[in-house]
């Protein structure tokens, strides 16, 4: 699965199933970029991982839920419940680690 | 400030190292050059299986990991299992081999393969990365793209080293200096801290006692209060002393100015004098 947009609407859908990881982000936020470009490296190696985008100013709904009160910040799911909860830019090498506890 | 130094370390006698190389690594390009070419990329079927390579195994163990009917690996990734990864290299689709992980047999199962490619980047898709992304706006050619990859990331490395050496030096001093703290200095900063962390938390709507282990150490790095009390302590005295050796590198007199008035006491003699030792190549 490709790297998807959230809506309000969609996102419980969309982390329903499966090992989602969801990126809250701003379209100006310079960390939310730089994370943006480790969740596409990790994309391009996991092409199986799902992943979730959620820009906080297009679902003020799910933001509000979630009480997001910085951005990045980055949630782990699996079939639905999170595990995982890491707010800010986080490196790859640490994604991958909790990566792999979540998926095997 | 009633805290005061008993013996301070000098700066200059830090170990640290002065020069650093400034030559972008070719896997450094590769990877940035990706941007350009992943709107472009596509997915093949190997008829090998090698390192990058995502592969669906059906694994059969006595291992519970290695039991599995159907398991998505990237070879190579190491988030699965270096060993078996290593295994499959060379397999074919359908291929079923006897493995083994940590001393216990696997019968492995290649079902299926595929393969991730990304074209040659050209000035097309330079141009067109050019126009999404204004801090590349200039770099409507691969070359351009290139040098400002290879620029942004000489900053960056110089950039990296003189807050390195900055902060490595500061850590020297504080780290083999003799302070004596008041404590009710240290208690004052405490209180600040403790205050200004709890008003944090209650304006996103959490409490300490509610957080589990996991968000404690989310936010603070301790997974116990008491982890917390002690980690505020830590950082209350490194204030302390960091205003107390900052004075003294000011010629500013401790003894007479409170934490307060201190705070402007300023890093520049150190500043000058990183700038001045620091070497690239």
């Amino acid at each position: 699965m490709a790297t998807i947009y959230a809506t309000d609407e969609n996102y419980k859908e969309l982390v329903s199933e499966g090992v989602v990881l969801v990126d809250f982000f701003g379209k100006t936020c310079g960390p939310c970029k730089m994370l943006a470009r480790v969740l596409e490296e990790l994309e391009d190696e996991f092409p199986f991982l799902n992943i979730v985008k959620v820009d906080v100013d297009e679902c003020p709904k799910t933001s509000e839920e979630f009480q997001i009160e910085g951005i990045p910040d980055l949630y782990y799911y699996k079939d639905g419940q999170v595990l995982f909860h890491e707010p800010g830019a986080v490196d790859g090498a640490y994604i991958r680690e909790r990566l792999a506890k979540i998926l095997y | 400030m009633k805290s005061y130094i008993n013996s301070l370390a000098d700066y200059h006698d830090a170990p640290v190292a002065w020069e650093y190389m400034l030559t972008c690594p070719q896997e450094h390009i590769d990877s940035q050059m990706r941007h350009l070419t992943r709107p472009y990329k596509r997915t093949e079927t190997p008829d090998r299986v090698e390192r990058g390579d995502v592969v669906v195994l059906a694994l059969e163990s006595e291992k519970e990991k290695f039991n599995r009917p159907s398991v998505y690996v990237t070879v190579g990734g190491g988030i699965f299992d270096r060993e078996l990864e290593e295994q499959l290299l060379g397999r074919g689709i359908g291929e079923c081999f006897e493995g083994g992980v940590e001393g216990a047999a696997v019968k492995v199962t290649v079902q299926k393969a595929s393969r991730t490619v990304f074209p040659e980047p050209d000035d097309e898709m330079a141009a067109a990365y050019a126009r999404e992304h204004e801090e590349f706006s200039a770099c409507t050619t691969v070359e351009s793209y290139r040098q400002q990859v290879e620029k942004n990331y000489q900053e960056e490395k110089r950039r990296e080293a003189f807050f390195g050496v900055m902060s490595s030096l500061a850590e020297y001093v504080l780290t083999h200096s003799d302070w004596e703290f008041d404590e009710e200095e240290l208690h004052s900063i405490e209180d600040w801290m403790w205050g200004e962390m709890e008003r944090g938390l209650t304006e996103i709507g959490k409490s300490l006692e509610q957080m589990t282990a996991e968000e404690l150490r989310g936010y603070f790095g301790a997974e116990t209060v008491e982890g917390i009390r002690k980690e505020i302590r830590n950082q209350a005295e490194w204030q302390i002393a960091t205003a107390l050796w900052l004075a003294h590198e000011n010629g500013l007199d401790a003894s007479k100015l409170s934490l307060e008035e201190l705070e402007g006491a300023g890093r520049e003699f150190l500043e000058q004098y990183v700038q001045e030792h620091l070497k690239f190549r």
